[in-house]
């Protein structure tokens, strides 16, 4: 549990560390909450030459709304989430998300832009993003450029991001029906990355009909998936059993888990069915008038 | 003295421990700060199994702050001793020589300035290794063809242990029932907060060689050095500091230890190693891991008349064999009035970290396998499970209970200690909303057990035998006990410094407890199988009603009032037919001190003691039968655990766990049930998330905490405990032991409720652990035998290996 040694470097603005990131490209990374970073650091599977501290880089942190989007700073902690008034009322599905992501210590430094940007399969952020249609902001030596959330996530742990690219901003469209999204994880322990995740957030009219729906999947795939296929199966649909069953077994068949200690390829599939249903029923409770609609 | 209550055997007396623990106050060996001290680091071996070709450390020296580099052959000349292997003749060396035989087994050591140093340096050792094929499955490598660890052996069984009773085959053929099945337990560690560290220290001119570690035996670990070293044993001294927990991975000794104090000595430089995490998960002790085959006799009624069984225990690479296999073996017939018994029982060495000590070792297989075999009975005779353990309870009246192994159980109320339970848990009421619940589609069941726990081990040559505990009044009116155990957490002090004060009068805090010093303690063997309530606990009974004894005889010969009238009260010694008759406690003990004149000639001046006690009832050779005792007290729990499964995720929820234990007589009532609190979690975990996976290549999949999982608070149900006392009447205290039966319950009664509450489906639970994965599994497969036995025509639910006779 101890690193190889490395330069630490502390850029005091944007630009500075894009340029320390063009010229170290793929021997720096670069620390923004260091939850993840710093462990692979101890256990030597991470090995930068250079490590770029965006932490003394003022104006990374903020959660704002903006035409009808909630912009979060790229070194949002996600205790600052958890916390944000801004968010429990406009996207209360991310508050749902960060309460089960990992614990609380992590919370308190780990960040939003680098669990983005460490883009682990199975972890909390990338469903909830792609089910929210977020864009991706992020900063380079040729200027600043915008990536939808979904052609951010290419690989396990690996994104469109170049080496010498830096995430700066999350932007999320507030969803029209706040209430109706959810989050359902399951994790082998509390806090625990996701064994599967689903995020998931619709909006429907006065006569039940879904008029848009974001599915967001963790632990689906080598990397966060965002389902397509099914959004677009049960857009303009009445969400009845029926037609939930046949878009949990559309899930199921797109899904195409990694097997690993969390589980078995089959078994991430089979229960990710499972617990689509049952964000979906969970979200169609939430918006029946009897239940009164509230959470 | 002051005008105060002292404490007695049983009251809530408050850990004195806790507050420097949980304000970080403790000193653990890494707190040990030495000037000039240097870092060693471990070059591991990568493989499974493989020969080692050469080792290169020149690329090692040439880094920045490295000052030694050490392979297996440059220590090997060095040492005076070496330890014996699973065989006679065979040699473990603290670093390998020409083999490794797991991930992570220690070949060279680098020192050097600092940890980050040291680190860099055993990366840059270069090794070359000649892989070989690895032994990992314990059935395969008992077949001939199997790769073998050790060559000097024609395989890999390293133990073997047979026992039968007379004419049990003829036995089997006379029952009613004749069930059978394949149980196992799975491998798993204790993964204590504190992993190991070792700090040396030599001083040419004294000669004298002072080690810090987190040993739970200090004076076993001074030997050991010493004889390794060729160090006169008086000039070594041992200190374990605060430990951060054992759970028994601390009780062996390890190659670390030696290397560590071998360059200290050679160096004349401090030296200290602080074990990582994932050094921990690769080579520090692992438990369970066990496969049996057994088979029960038993008559229509439900009477379980014998036992047949066949163990296979994967014991790892088996540096050294442990006392898993008796354990387990001697102990399957458990609580019940089984008369015929047979068990052949095989240690097999497979390229996995050594098997060892793990908090309820070899006794935990033995009580999952017969409370999941009741179970399993109970289900094929269609009986009431908890029915067919009381019809075999040995009963309380047949105490002391010789069992077929010559076991020899103390004390013990098992039935009572059931129905208490159930009790607790509201049986009947649970019964009811379980019904209720199932009209709602919630899965919930309930299981009820009982585990027995053999406590404090006596083995020829190796553990346990006795205790000693020193206790000295100072002459300024302190009490000092100087403890021949070391503590790893338990709270020994407290417990100690309560025992002192019931007896001599003291108030607890003026009475110190001295402990893991090798210089200052008495002798003693290490901490572990809950021996200290047993012997270290009645040593300091014996030692303090020595002092109090003398204590009294000197006030006797001042007061002129006959001894036997004379008693202890408020810091004085007062004539109870006379209370006005007194003397000041610390006068007494200034006589004793400062006017030895006043001591009666019988009396030896001075006010310090020793006393020891003796582990009772302990066989140390097997009678001609094989039959022998080798515990000294049987405490025991049972538990009614209530589960809900989700049958679509296969996950777990426990919704209640009671559970009423019998430990004999409470010394002290928090740090009891605080033990058997945390020994219930650690019993959680190994039962549904903590496992030690190694890959078909022996490659540790479970190396940090990320992968090997640890139960969280979320996971823990609310625990209600309940107390039994039944003391043992061989000790004076009549104190069991109470640190590993918490551990036990888990795993039988979790799976008895998993099984009830899939009762539907006919799911068989055989193995731990308790995944969400396996049970999906268990659900899917029951639901296809479920399916194949109606298309038959079979009315049983779940035919499968196992087979009924008569009926």
């Amino acid at each position: 549990m101890y690193p190889v040694a490395f330069d630490y470097l502390e850029p005091r603005t944007l630009q500075e560390a894009v340029e320390l990131l063009e010229k170290w490209g793929e021997n720096a990374s670069i620390l923004a909450g260091g939850q993840s970073l710093i462990p692979l650091m101890k256990l030597r599977i991470a090995r930068p030459r250079y490590l770029i501290d965006l932490n003394r880089i003022p104006g990374l942190s903020y959660i704002r709304e903006q035409d009808g989007c909630v912009h979060i700073g790229a070194l949002t902690r996600h205790v600052e989430i958890e916390e944000s008034s801004v968010v429990r009322e406009k996207i209360p599905i991310m508050q749902e998300a960060v309460r089960v992501l990992a614990d609380g210590q992590v919370r308190n430094l780990g960040t939003i832009g680098g669990a983005i940007a460490q883009a682990d399969p199975a972890g909390d952020w990338g469903p909830v993003i792609l089910a929210l249609n977020a864009r991706i902001k992020c900063l380079g030596p040729k200027g600043g450029r915008e990536m939808e959330a979904m052609d951010f996530f290419t690989f396990a742990y690996t994104t469109a991001l170049q080496p010498d690219e830096v995430v700066t901003e999350i932007a999320i469209p507030a969803p029209s029906a706040p209430r109706l999204g959810t989050y359902v994880k399951l994790e082998r322990v509390s806090g625990d990355f996701a064994i599967v995740s689903v995020a998931v957030q619709i909006d429907r009219d006065k006569d039940g009909i879904c008029r848009d729906i974001g599915i967001g999947l963790g632990g689906a795939d080598d990397r966060p998936i965002k389902a397509v296929p099914v959004e677009a199966l049960l857009r303009g649909q009445k969400l009845s059993p029926k037609a939930i069953d046949i878009a949990a077994r559309r899930i199921e068949e797109i899904a195409s888990p990694i097997s690993d200690l969390r589980g078995s390829q089959e078994y991430k599939k089979e229960v990710l069915k499972v617990i689509f249903r049952r964000a979906l029923e969970r979200v169609i409770e939430r918006a029946s008038p009897t239940t009164g609609g509230s959470r | 003295m002051e005008d105060r209550k002292t404490v007695e055997i049983g009251d809530k007396v408050r850990r004195r421990e806790t507050q420097r623990f949980i304000t970080g106050t403790g000193t653990f060996v890494d707190d040990v700060r030495l000037p000039g001290s240097l870092y060693v680091a471990f070059v591991r071996s990568p493989y499974a199994h493989a020969r080692i070709q050469g080792i290169e450390v020149q690329p090692a020296l040439s880094l920045p702050g490295v000052r030694a580099a050490l392979t297996g052959k440059d220590l090997a000349p060095h040492l005076t001793s070496v330890r014996g292997g699973p065989k006679p003749g065979i040699k473990i060396y603290p670093l390998a020589i020409d083999k490794v035989r797991h991930v992570g087994e220690p070949l060279a050591a680098v020192v050097a300035e600092t940890r980050y140093q040291a680190e860099d340096a055993a990366e840059a050792v270069i090794v070359d290794f000649d892989p070989l094929p690895p032994v990992i499955d314990p059935e395969k490598a008992m077949e001939a063809s199997s790769p073998r660890l050790f060559e000097e052996l024609d395989g890999n069984i390293v133990y073997e242990l047979h026992f039968s009773t007379p004419d049990i085959d003829k036995v089997f053929k006379q029952a009613d029932h004749v069930v059978s099945a394949r149980l196992s337990s799975h491998r798993f560690t204790a993964c204590p907060i504190e992993p190991r560290a070792y700090c040396a220290q030599f001083d040419p001119v004294s000669g004298f060689l002072t080690f810090w570690g987190t040993t739970a035996g200090a004076h076993g670990l001074r030997t050991r050095l010493a004889q390794m070293l060729g160090v006169a044993e008086s000039k070594v001294r041992v200190i374990a500091p605060d430990i951060g927990g054992s759970f028994g991975v601390k009780n062996s000794g390890y190659q670390e230890e030696v290397v560590t104090a071998f360059i200290a000595l050679k160096l004349g430089t401090p030296v200290k190693w602080a074990e990582t995490r994932i050094e921990h998960l690769r080579t520090a002790r692992q438990g369970r891991d066990q496969i049996h085959d057994i088979q029960a006799a038993v008559k229509n009624d439900g009477t379980i008349v014998a036992i047949k069984d066949k163990i296979l225990a994967d014991l790892g690479c088996s540096y050294g064999v442990d006392n898993s296999i008796t354990s387990s073996a001697l102990y399957v017939p458990g609580v019940y009035q089984i008369q015929h018994y047979q068990v052949d029982a095989y240690g097999i060495a497979t390229n996995k970290a050594v098997h060892g000590s793990l908090r309820g070792i070899g006794k935990a297989d033995a009580s999952f396998i017969i409370e999941r075999m009741v179970d399993i009975i109970a289900r094929d005779l269609s009986m009431n499970p908890i029915e067919i353990r009381r019809k075999n309870f040995i009963p309380p009246e047949a105490f002391p209970y010789r069992n077929v192994t010559g076991a020899l159980y103390d004390s013990g109320r098992y039935d009572l200690c059931l129905t208490r339970a159930l009790e607790l848990a509201n049986y009947e009421k649970e019964k009811e909303e379980k019904k209720r619940l199932k009209e709602k589609g919630v899965y919930r069941g309930i299981g009820a057990v009982l585990v027995m726990e053999p406590t404090s081990s006596s083995r020829l040559y190796t553990t346990g035998g006795y205790a000693t505990c020193r206790v000295r009044i100072e002459p300024s009116g302190t009490v000092s006990i100087f403890s021949s155990m070391g503590d790893q957490g338990q709270g020994h002090g407290t417990c100690l410094s309560q025992i002192v004060a019931s007896r001599i009068g003291f108030p607890l805090d003026k009475i110190y407890e001295i402990r893991g010093d090798t210089l200052v303690t008495p002798f003693g063997f290490g901490t572990g199988s809950s021996r200290s309530s047993i012997v270290l606990m009645n040593a300091a009974l014996v030692a303090a009603n020595k002092l109090r004894q003398r204590l009294l005889k000197i006030a006797s010969r001042n007061l002129r009032i006959p001894y036997d009238r004379l008693t202890i009260e408020n810091g004085k010694i007062l004539d109870r037919d006379n209370p006005n008759k007194s003397v000041e406690l610390r006068d007494i003990v200034r006589m004793a001190y400062g006017a030895i004149y006043l001591v009666p000639e019988d009396e030896e001046p001075g006010l310090e003691v020793t006393g020891y006690f003796i582990n009772p009832n302990i066989d140390y050779v097997a009678d001609e039968m094989g039959r022998m005792n080798t515990f000294s007290a049987y405490p025991y729990a049972a538990i009614v655990a209530v589960v809900e499964v989700d049958i679509e995720t296969g996950f777990i929820k426990i919704v209640k766990y009671c559970t009423v234990h019998d430990c004999g007589t409470v010394i002290n009532p928090q740090i009891v049930e605080t033990q058997h609190y945390g020994s219930v979690v650690q019993g959680i975990g190994g039962a549904m998330y903590e496992q030690i996976l190694y890959d078909e290549e022996g490659q540790l999949l479970t190396s940090s905490l990320m992968d090997y999982k640890l139960p969280t608070a979320e996971e823990v149900p609310d625990i209600q405990l309940g107390h039994l006392v039944t003391p043992s009447p061989f000790t004076p205290l009549g104190a069991k032991g109470a640190g590993e039966t918490g551990m036990l319950g888990p795993p039988p009664a979790l799976a008895s409720a998993i099984e009830d509450a899939l009762s539907d489906f006919g799911v068989e639970v055989r193995s731990t652990p308790y995944t969400p994965e396996k049970i999906l599994a268990l659900i899917r497969e029951a639901k296809k035998r479920g399916e194949v036995g109606q298309a038959s025509g079979d009315r049983r639910k779940a035919p499968q290996t196992r087979r009924v006779q008569g009926a």
